[in-house]
């Protein structure tokens, strides 16, 4: 008798503790699924606590991309059972949060935006991915610059400056050389993500502003056609994913990636033996005088409705986001290029890259910036993505024309369009 | 008062299974099957009365539906036609009276089933990978074979998810068969030896007729488990089912309507299908082995 009294006195206890322990501790939870992100945001959530609110504590939570997309949205779906107070939704999975037109389960930002004097101090074409019917609902960590990172190295060594290129065909000149000494080499990785941003550079995209799928644009098609080409002569290629990409990098098959901003730190996470043997250079031109750059990728800090503690959320993303001090150190971290107007010109985005041989990385960002084109948002966006990527190796392959794969893909958003409307 | 609380007593001893399954099980299977019938996509969104809508999308317009439904099919077949005879002969063996160490292979061959499929998918994963892989490297380069890009190449996937398969559930249907084994009585094979049976003739017309009840049993499950296939593939070649869709399962098919375009009703009714569908092939299979014939 004595013991059962024990045991569930223990019991009691427990359950007692393990209610109060949350309230107590004040913890708010952040998903996101990059490292880069994970290590400023654990970096700002201190900063704050020792600044601002002693009381605010952040528990940053690391989980894969997709799972962590997933995740969210089934969290939101069933009322914000398990849900974090802040997460990073990508850009791509975004649009799925819209689709039916129905709340997307985040917290309105216009007023801190408006109120703070902040809507003015981002690049309003970032923000453009966040917003649905004037609501906006997160704030963009990246410009996400596309650039030309280089091994200097191998393409100095080939008699080659890609400093100096002015248009694709230099590149596809030079690459020529360096295929011709070593034909192992790929100078152009033809990753999932270069045909979306290279059409960006020219002026299109999948959507267009009025939300029309145009990935079976005659661009698109064309610009395809041009990649697959390249393939065929052995100067671009298809390398394998996963690790498997980066030990393709540190053995010196690619010598080159047209990547944006985080792919810097993509770099110097997953191929630190590689420091002081890459460059950056603004992207090659379609024509001569055409724009040097793109937008790729990028990702909005949201507030997840369902939180209970909306205000400290806010009260944080505030003071790391929407300041210079907080996207200036974002950049020393993860050499995400600021959003943010104010800290675009900031002189430490300008120290020197040890891993980019000694460059000044922000002044190509910068440089290239405001050139950056639109990229307009469509809740079918990452209906779309999961579509080419499954298309994506046997167009690849050669088993199917760009035109055939494209047009097909086309024609299944809009009729899920139709099917939905 | 007593006997009443003794009729009740049981009742409420066993009440938190039936409590536990009205909550977590029957509520969502009818709401689901209610659901099937409505357009509901997105989030926080109210449902929309459609009708059959959902199902006739499915079965007239939906090519990715049905390529859900073809692969997992190609798996079904492949894996019950590799898996069936393989675990048998495997009993066989082990069954075998001058075996040693017995025991430890039972365990053996009952561990990669006693593995999560997520862990068992990115450790596959890693033995598919096409440069470093261990099939491509270790099994097929000493044979002369090129590099076969397993994860990569649509005609590739499903072989490498069957191979998985085989790998995972041998085993354990190996196990369902020692059991059957050791059922049926010594004395009917001595019979048919003093009958001058030879060994082949005595396994076909003795041990398998008798087996029949396991191999229903086996088959059922087998089916039931191809058709809900999800985990290992997913990590395998991402929930989308990977290049062409060729790993896409029925299972990763809904949970990417569902949880990823949050096309509720929709996946509802793709869920509604794979059990009909599940129904229809348990049924079929059972006449056809007559496992509903009494003998």
């Amino acid at each position: 008798m004595k013991m059962r009294r024990v045991c569930l006195l223990a019991l009691v206890g427990v359950l007692l503790l393990s209610a109060l322990a949350p309230v107590a501790a004040q913890e708010l939870e952040l998903w996101t699924f990059v490292n880069t992100h994970a290590r400023w945001f654990r970096e700002q959530a201190e900063r704050y606590a020792e600044e601002v609110n002693a009381d605010f504590s952040l528990e940053v939570v690391e989980i894969a991309y997709s799972d962590m997309h997933d995740r969210l949205q089934i969290s939101i779906q069933s009322g914000g059972v398990g849900a974090p107070d802040i997460a990073d939704v990508e850009q791509g999975r975004f649009g799925g949060f819209l689709r039916g037109g129905g709340d997307p389960g985040f917290v309105e930002l216009n007023a801190l935006l408006d109120e703070g004097g902040h809507t003015e101090n981002l690049v309003s074409a970032r923000q453009a991915l966040y917003t649905s019917m004037g609501s906006v609902y997160g704030i963009e960590h990246a410009l996400t610059p596309v650039v030309l990172y280089y091994r200097a190295d191998v393409w100095e060594g080939a008699g080659a400056d890609p400093q100096e290129f002015v248009t694709w065909d230099d590149f596809v000149d030079a690459a020529r050389v360096i295929v011709a000494e070593n034909p192992d080499v790929i100078p152009l990785h033809i990753h999932g993500g270069l045909h979306e941003l290279l059409l960006r550079q020219q002026g299109h995209d999948y959507f267009n502003a009025d939300g029309d799928v145009t990935i079976d644009s005659e661009e698109s098609i064309a610009l395809m056609d041009w990649l697959l080409a390249l393939k065929d002569e052995g100067v671009a290629g298809d390398p394998p994913t996963g690790d498997a990409l980066w030990a393709a990098f540190k053995d010196g098959t690619l010598i080159s990636m047209v990547g944006a901003d985080w792919y810097a730190g993509f770099f110097k996470d997953n191929a630190p033996e590689l420091s002081g043997k890459w460059k950056a250079a603004p992207l090659p031109a379609f024509e001569e005088g055409g724009r040097r750059t793109s937008v790729w990728g990028g990702t909005g800090a949201t507030v997840v409705a369902t939180s209970d503690h909306v205000e400290e959320a806010l009260g944080f993303l505030e003071f790391a986001m929407l300041s210079i001090e907080g996207n200036v150190r974002r950049f020393e971290l993860t050499n995400l290029f600021p959003p943010y107007i104010p800290a675009m010109d900031n002189e430490r985005l300008h120290a020197d890259d040890e891993y980019f041989s000694g460059m000044d990385l922000g002044a190509v960002f910068a440089d290239v910036g405001p050139e950056a084109p639109p990229q307009w948002q469509s809740p079918f966006r990452s209906q779309l993505n999961s579509l080419r990527t499954a298309a994506w190796q046997d167009v690849i392959d050669g088993v199917r024309s760009p035109a055939d794969a494209f047009a097909e893909i086309a024609n299944t958003i809009r009729d899920e369009m139709e099917f939905e409307s | 008062m007593f006997g009443r609380g003794r009729k009740i007593a049981p009742y409420l001893f066993i009440s938190p299974f039936f409590v536990g399954y009205a909550i977590f099980f029957l509520y969502p299977v009818v709401q689901s099957l209610q659901l099937s019938f409505y357009r509901q996509v997105g989030l926080n969104k109210a449902p929309r009365f459609i009708g059959v809508d959902n199902y006739v999308r499915l079965a007239t317009k939906d090519p990715l539906f049905v390529k859900a439904l073809a692969n997992t099919t190609y798996y079904a077949l492949g894996s019950i036609l590799i898996i069936v005879p393989l675990a048998l002969l495997l009993a066989l063996i082990l069954h075998s009276p001058r075996l040693r160490l017995r025991e430890f292979f039972r365990f053996l061959y009952f561990t990669p089933n006693i593995t999560a499929g997520v862990v068992v998918g990115i450790i596959f994963g890693l033995v598919f990978e096409e440069q470093y892989g261990l099939i491509n490297n270790l099994l097929l380069a000493p044979l002369g074979v090129e590099n076969v890009r397993w994860l990569r190449e649509s005609r590739w996937i499903m072989p490498a998810i069957i191979l998985l398969g085989t790998w995972k559930w041998t085993g354990l249907n190996a196990i369902y068969f020692m059991v059957g084994l050791q059922n049926i009585p010594p004395e009917l094979k001595e019979a048919a030896r003093v009958d001058g049976a030879t060994r082949w003739q005595v396994f076909w017309h003795v041990t398998l007729p008798l087996l029949r009840p396991i191999l229903a049993f086996v088959l059922t499950f087998a089916i039931i488990g191809s058709y809900n296939l999800f985990a290992e593939p997913a990590i395998l070649v991402g929930a989308e089912g990977g290049p062409n869709n060729s790993g896409l399962t029925m299972t990763m098919y809904l949970y990417t309507r569902g949880f990823r375009e949050l096309k509720m009703g929709y996946a509802s009714a793709i869920g509604y299908s794979l059990a009909i569908i599940i129904l229809i092939l348990t049924v079929f299979q059972l006449i056809l082995i007559r496992a509903f014939r009494e003998d």
